[in-house]
């Protein structure tokens, strides 16, 4: 007999008053720990604008790689090849710019790394149906020895004022401009997201792939679409990176895509696909951030910050996790 | 001198309040083979649910062997020498065929820590050579045909000296050599005095291997018989009844059969599933496939809306070939699939969401989604289906079952297509909700549209077909015009082969 009267579960998510805990687990978190360290390190340092803007600063390629990973993983997928992605292209555009192509070949040849690692994740997946985590998994590391291998691990260093206008760690009026990047790429993400048919496309395909097929997406196409903005996002991140440094290092982004996936998750974008937000990503990656720098200014040594970051990671996800039904 | 291993008498069960058995009874003989039959619905499945302690009755009482038992939990019943075999195999494919038959009772080394290995694949050989079963008990399941993977599952229920197997449809998805197999398997079983319950809506298969039959209505036993005594008519009678519901009563409509096919089906063919299969569909005409589960129906629909690669023939729509998924979608074409909750919906989405995935491009305007007329046009369905909800922004999986499907045929509705295809709309959809899709599958039909439906339930079935094509062993073996056929027993024996 099938299901005689399917039962009508109740939504347990716990509210109160008006507000969705839940949903909304990576706000109060920012803002909790936005108090706790203005109250307990605001006269050491922390509430300075340049303070501020330093935390901007240093999470903007982390912040442009997490709404990349935004996307992969609301179409169900993983990509761990996004930080050794970062480095490759940020040796690539510096060694094109050492070369005398130039600002715009510089940004060409960066951002195509990022193409050819998303179209060959893409292929692995897709074409032959290897899971992504392992993909990405050995593209990580098969990345990661190119971009050693390179220069030999020696730094590339960057001489262009285009370059240092656009990508350095200078200002536009008061706000940081990797900042400022970190802001755009959000705003893009989060209309592309929320607002076009590809966005929906993303979210049917990571909510349930064999009802999308059946209504007609081609869902392997998404996935594709999913792995190059992924891999152009580690790009840009790249770039930043180089910008902010002054230098190319083969070592950018090593952990990035952990902490990525972090912000993706604090954010209330579902591991399993299907539910993802731009803001709250966004908001995630500053959380981050935001403690990483709030424990240096404490005088917490390097283990003792992982150690809490991971701590508040874990809890954070714990509460905002959906109720099973 | 026969005795019986399993009594289970005046069995009352009830779901959220809607009684599902009533009364319901049934004996086993040791060393029988014995059907049990009735439509969807019957209570067939919930009472060998409470048999396998899977669900607790409400009333009544179960003796084994002459002793009242009550199991809290399947592992009790497993205890007590009972064992089902599922349609969707309860196997873990990436194990060896050894180690899940010994799966949570490997045999161990004297410390009671490590297993026994050698010992344990013996012990699988053995019992799959008493089959006559050339399986390697070494091999991973994964790497079976469904046939083999059948036996793996009986081998597990008899390493745990099950005394009654209970198999839920077993060949719905053989190949004919291997029903053989089984059937052979089912006759040695017999002999070693273990008792089967054979569910099935096969008759031939039925009277090919067991000794009785039971065969259930509305949760009740109606008749019990030996396989000699009994004729199929009156074995459907039993399962049918007489008392039919009003809204279940066939309306003849007036289609235009003159007009030019909107859907041509030529020479379809789907290697292992769909043999040759050639029909066409007016617009306004609704099309019954007729057949058993595993018949092919299915594939058939899938192939026409291209999700399933065709391996020959055509598909057209308006005299164009159909190739592709796409192709059918802009063509016109609108699926609802037999599996609402793995294919129909996106559980955690809203309904607005649902319902404009298949239709993203005609609510887009300048590159955005229109959020607006979405929203709109889902008040419009919520209205027109009279869907049972909160408002389009509700998350499907709240929603009751006939609601769901509901939602699922405003995805296609949205399109005005030209051809709807309904596979299985009713399962697991109440009885309200049912003639109110019923009565909608007309009016859309009414308005030009070309449907074909799919159903395991004849009742309804030919409540709304015009024309009938009855599926047999993936090939159309009868086509008939709805008023030919004279009652839903004939078309419970046609569809027999």
């Amino acid at each position: 007999m099938q299901s005689k009267a399917d039962p009508m579960p109740q939504d347990r998510s716990f509210t109160f008053g008006r507000i969705n805990w839940r949903e909304n687990i990576v706000y109060i978190c920012f803002a909790g720990v936005l108090l706790f360290f203005a109250i307990t390190i605001g006269d050491k340092g922390f509430l300075t604008v340049s303070n501020l803007f330093n935390i901007a600063r240093t999470t903007a390629m982390i912040a442009v790689i997490s709404i990349a990973m935004t996307f992969i993983i609301s179409s169900g997928e993983l990509d761990l090849s996004v930080g050794s992605t970062a480095a490759l292209a940020a040796l690539v555009s510096a060694l094109a710019i050492q070369a005398g192509y130039g600002f715009v070949g510089g940004v060409i040849a960066g951002l195509l790394c990022g193409v050819a690692v998303g179209l060959v994740n893409g292929f692995f997946v897709t074409a032959l149906s290897i899971p992504s985590f392992l993909v990405t998994l050995g593209m990580m590391q098969l990345v990661r020895g190119i971009d050693m291998r390179i220069t030999y691990t020696n730094p590339v260093p960057v001489r262009n004022e285009t370059f240092d206008t656009v990508f350095g760690p200078g200002t536009i009026g008061v706000v940081p401009t990797l900042f400022l990047w970190a802001v755009a790429v959000a705003i893009l993400g989060h209309v592309v997201l929320r607002y076009t048919p590809f966005g929906r496309q993303v979210l049917a395909t990571g909510g349930n792939r064999e009802a999308a097929r059946y209504s007609g997406i081609n869902t392997k196409r998404v996935k594709i679409i999913c792995f190059l903005i992924t891999g152009v996002g580690a790009a840009l991140a790249g770039m930043l990176w180089t910008g902010m440094m002054g230098t190319a290092r083969y070592n950018f982004g090593e952990g990035a895509e952990l902490a990525a996936i972090a912000a993706v998750i604090l954010g209330g974008t579902s591991l399993f696909g299907g539910k993802g937000t731009i803001i709250g990503t966004f908001v995630g990656a500053l959380l981050i951030g935001t403690i990483n720098n709030g424990l240096i200014i404490m005088g917490l040594d390097v283990s003792e910050q992982m150690m809490v970051a991971g701590a508040i990671i874990v809890l954070a996800v714990a509460f905002g996790k959906k109720p099973s039904r | 001198m026969t005795t019986d291993v399993l009594i289970m008498r005046d069995i009352d069960k009830a779901f959220n309040g809607n009684p599902v058995l009533r009364h319901a009874g049934f004996t086993l003989r040791k060393g029988e083979c014995h059907a049990l039959m009735g439509e969807n619905g019957a209570g067939k499945s919930t009472l060998m649910k409470i048999l396998t302690g899977v669900y607790q009755r409400d009333a009544g009482t179960v003796q084994i062997d002459g002793t009242d038992v009550s199991f809290a939990a399947p592992r009790d019943a497993e205890a007590a020498g009972i064992a089902m075999i599922f349609q969707e195999f309860s196997l873990i494919p990436t194990l060896t065929v050894a180690q899940n038959i010994f799966l949570g009772h490997e045999p161990k080394r004297g410390n009671k820590i490590f297993i026994r290995d050698a010992e344990m694949i013996r012990r699988a050989h053995e019992i799959l050579r008493e089959f006559g079963e050339n399986i390697d008990p070494r091999t991973r399941v994964e790497d079976l045909s469904v046939g083999a993977k059948q036996m793996v599952e009986i081998a597990k229920a008899l390493s745990k000296n099950a005394r009654i197997i209970v198999m839920d449809e077993p060949t719905a998805s053989l190949s004919e050599s291997e029903v053989e197999t089984l059937f052979r398997l089912v006759n040695q079983l017999k002999k070693q005095g273990i008792s089967i319950v054979y569910i099935s809506h096969r008759m031939a298969e039925i009277y090919q291997i067991c000794d009785r039959i039971t065969a259930m209505r509305d949760g009740r036993d109606m008749l019990t018989a030996d396989t000699s005594d009994v004729t199929m008519e009156e074995l459907i009678r039993a399962m049918l009844g007489s008392d039919r519901t009003a809204a279940m009563d066939w309306i003849p409509r007036d289609v235009d059969m003159t007009a030019a096919p909107v859907l041509e089906v030529e020479n379809l063919r789907v290697n292992g599933y769909v043999d040759d299969v050639s029909f066409d569909v007016r617009p306004g005409e609704i099309l019954g496939l007729a057949g058993l589960t595993g018949s092919g129906r299915t594939e058939i629909v899938e192939a026409i809306f291209g999700i399933r690669q065709i391996d020959g023939g055509s598909v057209r729509i308006d005299g164009h070939s159909v190739r592709s998924n796409r192709d059918a979608i802009e063509a016109g074409v609108g699926l609802v699939p037999e599996d609402r909750r793995t294919q129909g919906l996106i559980l955690d989405h809203s309904l607005r969401d649902n319902v404009i995935l298949p239709n993203l491009a005609r609510f887009t305007r300048n590159l955005f989604v229109g959020d607006t007329t979405a929203r709109a046009a889902s008040d419009r369905h919520i209205a027109d289906l009279k869907i049972k909800c909160e408002g389009p922004e509700q998350e499907v999986y709240l929603l009751s079952g006939g609601n769901q499907q509901k939602i699922v045929l405003a995805k296609w509705l949205e399109r005005k297509p030209k051809v709807l295809i309904l596979d299985e709309p009713t399962i697991g959809v109440d009885i309200g909700a049912k003639s109110e899709l019923v009565r909608k599958v007309r009016e859309i039909a009414d308005a030009g549209t070309a449907v074909v439906v799919i159903s395991s339930e004849f009742e309804e079935l030919l409540a709304i077909s015009d024309r009938l094509l009855i599926i047999y062993d993936g090939s159309v073996i009868g086509n008939m015009n709805r008023k030919d056929v004279q009652s839903e027993e004939a078309l419970h024996h046609a569809v027999q082969g």
